[in-house]
């Protein structure tokens, strides 16, 4: 970059608050160690910033596996000036509390929800009946626990559990009995990522060099390498019916999505340029790209076919949010945009009015309608599972 | 002295001007790495010598700087920040163009090309992936340089 370089960045940075003062940092510190548990919490929540966003956004594309009506949306939203699981109906309408927490995923029969918490000490699991009733905790460790994920037979529960900067991917039964770290590697693994029908995980890790996307037995066998490319691989998702993986890689010199077999073969680049996310339509037809692509600094969502054809801009000013560390939101276009599971309407998070709020818009663009309406902000907006629900 | 003092007291300048750039205020942005410090001393034996110790601490101090700035990040003053620095006329173009930027990609731009980290340190200290670095960094220049060929048509 031409213009870019340390001597002016220097010049342009605000100048340096005062001069070093390492006692201040001890006698910080001491004093830190009276609020040690709520400052645990915060620390430990401080790996989640993409991983929530990735793996919440895969939750989403999961949930929306099941066809039919889709009733309700769960939101994550500060409007009462803590963190919050918010849910309401489809048109906006009789939004109310759940709980305090984040992360939230329903259960496949659209009956539960499973969701992170730090109200005990650190972030673990929990979950409740889906009107908010029946909290219980599922996981007690000094770790960090996030990102749940339902199995497709809402019998197991994935979560991810976050540890000195590294994150493995555990399962457990959903009333929390049987828990069992699938990855047990001491390498650096990214999140990890379950097929739609619960059989195979996609993870990328750094243990052959660069990023690249490994897959593995939904029990943690059969580990077995996908790519294998110069520069890095990252952020697999998975097509809806489990065989293919849209994935992030700069191979080429520029980033972009591809998409590959479920095997690993037939890699091909389906667009490039300033992508921040992406995700599957439900139908596994329509890959959703939220990038910059006119360079105007404002993230717009584009559609295309899955081969990259047919590009087309739906909506703009699209800046997603997800959930950071401490609880706040992180104001960027990480989560990709959420189908619902007929695969009619598309759920997203904007700031085009001020503040973050949820929307809807149908899948072709029209009709975008505004569904929260607070001082505070919403975030990662979740729809429930459209069928068997209440059977 | 401790390998973290050392990384304190030789650094302190780039932390809390980088974590400026985010709280857009020096004294919030020395508050902000005041206390990631003395949460790193604290926590000093969970790190597990994984990665960078720079990478983990400025992952620390970012959180912390951002911590602070719990709703609208508010931008930085930089017409402001650069008079004080005596270069009021210098970089107006750049600055206009980094303060327009999404803060993650501006943060990024700081981390690479003011505190020279590489993409493994820049995705540890942001919690994003090198593939999202580079993005992430791809994204900024083409911004940055869009803005700047505007500016000078």
């Amino acid at each position: 970059m031409t213009d870019v370089d340390r001597a002016s960045l220097e010049r342009i940075l605000p100048s340096a608050p005062g001069s070093p003062d390492w006692d201040d940092v001890m006698s910080r510190s001491r004093v830190h160690q009276s609020r040690r548990r709520r400052r645990l919490v915060a620390l430990a929540a401080a790996a989640l910033v993409v991983v929530v966003g990735t793996a919440s956004a895969f939750g989403t594309v999961r949930d929306l596996l099941s066809a039919g009506p889709s009733t309700k949306i769960a939101f994550v939203t500060d409007r009462d000036g803590k963190l919050a699981l918010y849910v309401m109906n489809a048109d906006g309408s009789g939004q109310r509390m759940l709980a305090r927490g984040s992360a939230p995923a329903w259960s496949p029969d659209g009956r539960k929800i499973a969701f992170r918490s730090d109200r005990d000490s650190n972030g673990e699991i929990y979950v409740m009946d889906a009107d908010g009733s029946g909290q219980a905790r599922l996981t007690r460790h000094p770790a960090s626990d996030g990102d749940p994920v339902w199995s497709p037979d809402g019998r197991r529960i994935f979560f991810v559990r976050f540890r000195h900067g590294n994150s493995d991917t555990w399962v457990m039964n959903a009333d929390g009995s049987g828990r069992q770290n699938l990855m047990r590697t001491t390498e650096r693994d990214g999140s990890s990522i379950l097929s739609p029908d619960g059989r195979k995980i996609v993870f990328v890790s750094k243990r052959d060099g660069n990023p690249e996307i490994y897959a593995m037995n939904g029990d943690g066998t059969g580990v077995r390498r996908l790519t294998w490319s110069a520069g890095s691989n990252g952020d697999p998702v998975w097509s809806p019916d489990g065989r293919k993986i849209a994935f992030r890689s700069d191979r080429d010199g520029s980033p972009g999505v591809y998409v590959m077999k479920a095997d690993g073969s037939g890699q091909r680049k389906v667009t490039s340029n300033a992508v921040w996310s992406f995700g599957w339509s439900p139908d596994g037809r329509t890959i959703a790209v939220v990038r910059d692509r006119d360079g105007d600094l404002n993230f717009d969502l584009y559609v295309m076919n899955a081969d990259g054809s047919a590009e087309r801009r739906l909506a703009r000013g699209i800046e997603v949010t997800t959930v950071g560390p401490y609880g706040q939101f992180v104001k960027f276009p990480f989560v990709s945009p959420v189908w619902s599971p007929d695969g009619r309407r598309i759920a997203f998070v904007s700031n085009r009015d001020g503040n973050f709020e949820v929307y809807v818009m149908n899948a072709d663009g029209s009709g975008q309608r505004r569904l929260t309406r607070t001082p505070g902000d919403e975030a990662a907006p979740v729809w429930s599972p459209g069928r068997n629900r209440g059977s | 002295m401790d390998e973290l003092e050392a990384l304190y007291r030789s650094r302190f300048d780039v932390f809390a001007r980088v974590a400026a750039s985010v709280t857009g205020d020096s004294e919030r942005a020395r508050d902000a790495v005041q206390e990631a410090f003395a949460t790193v001393v604290r926590k000093r034996r969970s790190f597990r010598g994984d990665g960078p110790l720079e990478a983990w601490v400025w992952r620390i101090v970012l959180n912390a700087a951002r911590s602070d700035v719990r709703r609208i990040i508010p931008p930085v003053d930089y017409e402001e920040s650069a008079a004080a620095n005596g270069h009021p006329e210098q970089d107006a173009e750049l600055r206009v163009a980094l303060s327009r930027l999404p803060e993650r990609q501006r943060t990024a731009v700081f981390l690479r090309y003011y505190a020279d980290l590489d993409y493994v340190a820049i995705g540890e200290a942001l919690g994003i992936s090198t593939g999202t670095v580079a993005a992430t960094l791809n994204s900024a220049h083409t911004a940055l340089r869009s803005r700047l060929q505007e500016v000078r048509t």
